[in-house]
């Protein structure tokens, strides 16, 4: 253990989650979520975080996950209400001036579509914030500033260049995203940062155009794979930098293997496949560099009070 | 006095300060190494930060002091300490070999899967008595609503399938009301929906080539109304389905579950016994009404002898009604009946029923 700051030099995360153990979780899980009609969803979901974030060590540290079942729980009801409301304002606008605007019915259902990217990614970034609010290491908790509606909107209309440029704008869109999402990202007091450009992907992502009716498909992998390497060293936190060593083959190997057992297994061994995947994660990430632990100090931020539910309820969720 | 080596993160900063713990009868006292004071935590207050693992260190937290928490790594030191203060100890896992909790629950979890499968026919079988009848004839008459083609309305059809209902009805007590409707559809098929509710296909009317046929069909199904088998199977859907829907923690298919009903009694595969059942009833109705059984048999005989092809559109029939050998077997032994089910001109009128 180091208390006061890593050795210069490389530091991993070590996985120390067994499939046992994470069996009986799935299996506890399911037997109260069959028990509760499927209610007990959000304290499984969480009980699920508690345990691979528990299992998860950095720097001789391990990580901790303080979100409760009832803050999901809340969050889902919030997000239903929401929707709901949405479509009965939407119904009563129709009742009331269906008749007299003829191209109304039109208009609207033109706009439920682009509400509903744009509460996609409000959605994906209000969980983001949600999830590293309560996330923490060394009792200091991670945490994201920024606004989900801006990400929503900056969703809908970098997602529509993308349609206009028939997917040559994925890199870009890829990059904004990653930037407001980073960028506003911290650790306590210390703020991460990402200084990526779109620029860099472009070779390898035109490549894997080419590539991709010929391998069918499989040159995205690569490109995914080469975008995570990029990722990872262009992202920092103070002074420490990040690495990764993902391949495509790596990448390639892993989901093949894990269709396959799923499939065999009908369905039944997700724990292991699940534990699996963030073993790999793990295994494939590096730290370079020190973090000076003094330094870094609880910052006060406001935390959401409740969960992320329009992931739940626009049923984007997995873990 | 207890005492151990931890850590402290005091949650103001990402350090952590090696401690020594006091462990007394109430509270813990932490000191620095040089055993200047720090803090003391009192055990009413204490909880595990999360669940401790084997070979896991714990993270012990205060409910009055945000953010700061003790951890100790060293596992007898867990163990003393949980055992200590019995509030810590819920949470405490690591005294279990991972392998027999998981033996444990998986058991768990499969008998209580075993008993919920076993107990839904119970349950199904119990509920399916305990129904008010007009609530069975409603949603009966609504299941019906969504079988394919419309009711069909000839005046003479409708009088010459009266009286025939009628006629086996008589031979049987009924828990309700029966209410037989045919629809114009080419499938080759009867139904029998909660409620008393009956519904023959006109594909039947055109296939039957004599209307002993249809009796036979029809005191077939009277036969699962008499037992009750459509409202005891759709509970069994509904029940399994709950129970599949519970186990995935799939909320949405419980809201559709409703919509659903119609395609079940449509595909509703009874057992076997309840098809023996059935059978044995639509034979003593045959033959107390004294009409022949002939009809029934030929029946069966058609569809023991079809090819899936010839049949390939009214595969429903088929698949729902499986053994036809043996039953036909039955049937040739027991009918005795030797009349006509009603007069030719009779049965005309109930072919033409949908024109």
């Amino acid at each position: 253990m180091h208390p006061d700051g890593n050795q210069d030099g490389t530091a991993r995360l070590t996985q120390h989650g067994k499939t046992t153990e994470f069996f009986t979780i799935w299996i506890v899980n399911i037997l109260l979520k069959a028990v509760t009609l499927g209610i007990y969803h959000f304290w499984a979901k969480t009980r699920v975080r508690r345990y691979l974030w528990s299992q998860t060590e950095y720097d001789g540290e391990r990580f901790e996950y303080h979100g409760r079942g009832l803050e999901l729980f809340y969050g889902f009801l919030l997000a239903v209400t929401m929707i709901f409301s949405l479509g009965l304002a939407l119904t009563l606008i129709m009742k009331l001036f269906g008749e007299t605007i003829p191209w109304l019915p039109v208009a609207l259902f033109a706009l439920l579509y682009p509400t509903f990217v744009v509460l996609g990614g409000m959605g994906i970034y209000g969980a983001r914030r949600y999830t590293l609010s309560r996330t923490a290491l060394r009792g200091i908790r991670f945490s994201q500033s920024g606004s989900p509606l801006r990400y929503g909107l900056m969703t809908l209309g970098h997602g529509l260049l993308m349609v206009l440029t028939l997917s040559l704008y994925l890199p870009v869109m890829r990059e904004r995203l990653r930037h407001y999402r980073i960028n506003n990202s911290s650790y306590g007091s210390e703020e991460f940062s990402y200084d990526g450009r779109a620029r860099d992907l472009y070779p390898r992502f035109l490549l894997c155009l080419l590539l991709s009716l010929p391998t069918l498909g499989l040159s995205w992998l690569w490109f995914w794979a080469y975008e995570y390497r990029y990722v990872a060293e262009h992202t920092y936190l103070g002074k420490l930098r990040f690495r990764s060593d993902v391949s495509a083959l790596g990448i390639l190997w892993l989901g093949f293997s894990n269709f396959l057992v799923l499939a065999l297994t009908l369905g039944l061994a997700f724990p292991w496949v699940l534990l699996r995947t963030v073993r790999f994660i793990c295994a494939h990430l590096e730290t370079q560099g020190t973090l000076d632990y003094q330094r870094i100090a609880q910052v006060e931020a406001p935390e959401p009070k409740v969960g992320e539910g329009l992931v739940e309820a626009l049923d984007m969720g997995s873990i | 006095m207890l005492e151990f080596e931890g850590a402290f993160a005091d949650g103001q900063t990402a350090v952590l300060r090696p401690v020594r713990l006091l462990v007394g009868a109430q509270t813990i006292s932490l000191m620095g190494l040089d055993g200047a004071p720090i803090e003391t935590w009192p055990f009413s207050r204490l909880t595990l930060a999360e669940e401790v693992y084997p070979g896991q260190p714990a993270r012990i937290i205060n409910s009055e002091r945000r953010g700061a928490s003790i951890r100790i790594s060293e596992p007898e030191a867990i163990a003393e300490i949980c055992r200590r203060i019995p509030r810590l100890r819920s949470r405490n896992l690591s005294g279990w070999k991972p392998s027999s909790r998981f033996v444990f629950w998986l058991s768990t979890m499969v008998a209580t899967i075993a008993l919920l499968l076993l107990g839904v026919p119970r349950l199904a079988d119990v509920g399916a008595r305990l129904v008010p009848t007009d609530w069975a004839q409603a949603l009966g008459q609504e299941i019906v609503e969504t079988m394919p083609g419309t009711a069909c309305e000839g005046e003479a059809g409708g009088q010459a399938l009266h009286e025939l209902t009628l006629r086996l009805a008589n031979q049987v007590s009924l828990p309700v009301t029966l209410e037989v409707q045919v629809r114009d559809s080419d499938g080759i098929n009867a139904f029998a929906a909660p409620g008393g509710q009956i519904v023959v296909l006109s594909g039947l009317l055109d296939n039957a080539e004599s209307p002993e046929e249809l009796a036979g069909v029809l005191a077939h199904e009277i036969g699962h109304v008499v037992e009750r088998h459509p409202m005891r199977g759709l509970l069994r859907q509904v029940g399994l389905t709950l129970v599949v829907a519970a186990v995935v923690g799939d909320v949405s298919t419980l809201a559709t579950l409703a919509a659903d009903f119609g395609k079940q009694i449509a595909v509703m595969s009874y057992s076997r016994d309840d098809e023996a059942a059935a059978d044995d009833i639509a034979i003593d109705i045959l033959n107390s009404s004294n009409i022949r059984g002939d009809g029934l048999v030929d029946f069966f005989e058609r569809l023991q002898g079809a090819t899936l092809s010839d049949y390939v559109p009214h595969l429903e029939l088929l698949e729902s009604h499986p053994g036809v050998e043996e039953r036909l077997v039955k049937i040739r032994e027991r009918v005795t009946g030797q009349g006509d089910a009603m007069s030719a001109a009779a049965w005309q009128s109930l072919r033409a029923i949908c024109q």
